[in-house]
């Protein structure tokens, strides 16, 4: 979908800590717009964020920064990599020297990746404030004397002080109201449109995912079962685990959300991980490891796919 | 179950929450719906006698009992046993080094219930939340956090509970496991007749589970009446505003309520 080669890729990633692989053979890249990363607690998202942003040194694959290698890079253009590259995570308090006030946090990032000037750091922190939706008069305060919500747009803003070209966005939202999530979610968007700003968000609101993501990829235990246009993804998904996650999301009117059947079942060690917790798992998933193909336009990994989309509906879970 | 007639909770001479009427009866489920600041919580913990440092007057009563004016023996009754509050956070609620069997044994104890009695009451009660009674052989920490939501919950059914107090009960909790606690709290309400107030964020959610929602913003009720109406019909700005700010699945609800034309 982007012309301009990806800013930021992952090339058959493995993660692990010590001995414990959480991350299996994870590819996907990030340029210009939003690429949704879709998974629940445990699924191996934020590691694989942690990898991206070079935290975290692969097990095998590579982490490529525009064409390079990210462990290749000179000091230098790591410098350049992280102005480029900027996280934010779910909560911005993490992000936020707890001793500065917000003019003094933004400033520094002002002053270390642009050299500017004092007189002009005072304006342009006003701006910053203003396009998150945050009033100057809270420029001297310091993280303890602002709201959960008002930390994190600072923590946003911090990050768009330094001009970079991408962001990591580690469920950047899930703390917010959902008003003030709505005005980041315009915001985002704005400056994807205006200054070609790419990002990876990292979620497990699939609203969230829609309205800012075109491409998502959906983790399961540590590994992609379904990547394809967001919005076929939820509308007609491929994978048993999507359709779940899908049906799952409570709609305002709508029916009760279905529960997904068995989720305290565990990752299967053999077969397809997903299949102790999947109401189309038959005899093969048990044998064999779906490899991940092309389906109707996306990626999944799954025997049934053209089955689950063939059915669109979800049968309902087995419950005990 | 509950009913409240002219809440107020005072810091000071501010009113951080002030509810004029709330009723929630049995085999009902009421939500209190608002953004941080809006007094939800403080609403929700006023109701059991909860809110501390703060003034509190008007009329709360959990069955028969006045909150504000009864004797302290009495209100342990009523928390102990007659309501549960159920927080956001299972997990530290419950002791870690007891396994969750003997946490519910002791607590039945305490309220005089012992030997094969305790025991029934136990399994009964793990099985009204689906869960298996496996669960009961572990600690705290083997349990997902959504399985630690619904043994809170049996917790407060083997004591009896007849009201539930729900905090953000699943807001720390993935979509499909969330599904499963809204599920059980629509089957306790629907089969064994349970009042259920419920304080949430998520608008979406509230849809799906409450029968009548009341929407607060800065301590003060906007709007109150039956959720349809409210979700289909919002009559108030503000409650127009929070249901136009949730993010929407494609293919499904294209009619926003209440959304104004962009």
């Amino acid at each position: 979908m982007s012309e301009r080669p990806a800013v930021l890729g992952a090339e058959t990633v493995t993660l692990a800590y010590g001995h414990t692989a959480v991350v299996h053979d994870v590819s996907l890249s990030v340029g210009e717009g939003g690429i949704g990363l879709i998974g629940e607690s445990g699924s191996g998202k934020t590691t694989l964020a942690r990898a991206l942003l070079g935290l975290l040194r692969p097990r095998s694959g590579t982490i490529t920064y525009g064409s390079r290698d990210l462990t290749s890079l000179d000091r230098k253009e790591r410098a350049r990599f992280r102005s480029d590259v900027q996280p934010v995570f779910q909560d911005g308090s993490e992000a936020l020297d707890p001793r500065m006030t917000v003019e003094a946090s933004i400033g520094e990032a002002l002053t270390t990746h642009h050299r500017m000037a004092k007189a002009d750091r005072r304006a342009r922190v006003a701006e910053l404030l203003a396009d998150v939706g945050l009033d100057s008069a809270l420029t001297a305060r310091r993280p303890h004397q602002m709201s959960g919500g008002q930390r994190q747009r600072v923590a946003i803003a911090r990050a768009l002080a330094v001009e970079p070209r991408l962001l990591v966005l580690d469920e950047p939202t899930s703390a917010l109201d959902v008003t003030v999530q709505a005005r980041i979610l315009d915001l985002l968007e704005g400056l994807a449109a205006e200054h070609g700003l790419g990002y990876l968000l990292i979620t497990h609101n699939l609203g969230v995912v829609d309205r800012l993501c075109r491409t998502s990829h959906v983790l399961f235990a540590g590994r992609v079962v379904e990547s394809g246009p967001t919005t076929d993804l939820l509308t007609r998904p491929a994978h048993p685990y999507t359709l779940a996650l899908r049906d799952a999301v409570p709609r305002l009117g709508g029916e009760p959300p279905r529960p997904g059947g068995r989720t305290e079942a565990t990752p299967a060690e053999s077969g397809c991980p997903f299949r102790l917790r999947c109401p189309f798992a038959v005899g093969v998933c048990g044998e064999e490891a779906p490899g991940i193909r092309d389906v109707q336009g996306r990626m999944v990994a799954c025997h049934r796919a053209e089955d689950v989309l063939a059915e669109g509906e979800v049968p309902r879970a087995p419950r005990k | 179950m509950i009913r409240i007639r002219n809440l107020a909770v005072r810091i000071g001479d501010r009113v951080i929450a002030s509810v004029p009427e709330l009723d929630v009866a049995a085999g009902e489920c009421v939500a209190i719906v608002g953004e941080s600041g809006s007094g939800k919580t403080t609403t929700l913990l006023a109701t059991l006698g909860l809110v501390e440092g703060a003034a509190v007057s008007g009329e709360i009563c959990v069955g028969d009992v006045d909150v504000l004016t009864a004797a302290p023996a009495d209100l342990l009754r009523i928390r102990g046993s007659r309501a549960a509050l159920v927080m956001q956070s299972p997990q530290a609620a419950l002791n870690p080094t007891m396994r969750l069997g003997t946490l519910m044994r002791r607590a039945l104890a305490r309220h005089g219930v012992k030997g094969g009695e305790a025991r029934s009451r136990a399994d009964e009660a793990v099985a009204a939340v689906l869960l298996d009674p496996a669960i009961l052989r572990r600690y705290p920490h083997q349990v997902s956090g959504g399985q630690a939501q619904r043994f809170a919950i049996a917790l407060a059914l083997a004591l009896g509970a007849e009201v539930i107090l729900a905090d953000e009960p699943t807001s720390a909790l993935d979509v499909t496991v969330q599904a499963e606690v809204v599920a059980v709290l629509r089957r306790l309400r629907d089969e064994r007749g349970l009042a259920v107030l419920f304080v949430s964020h998520d608008l979406a959610l509230v849809s799906t589970i409450a029968d009548r929602v009341v929407v607060m913003k800065e301590g003060a009720v906007v709007e109150c009446g039956r959720a349809d109406a409210v979700f289909t019909r919002p009559s108030d700005a503000y409650t127009r505003e929070l249901i136009a700010a949730v993010p929407r699945l494609p293919g499904h609800s294209g009619e926003r309520p209440g959304e104004e034309e962009t």
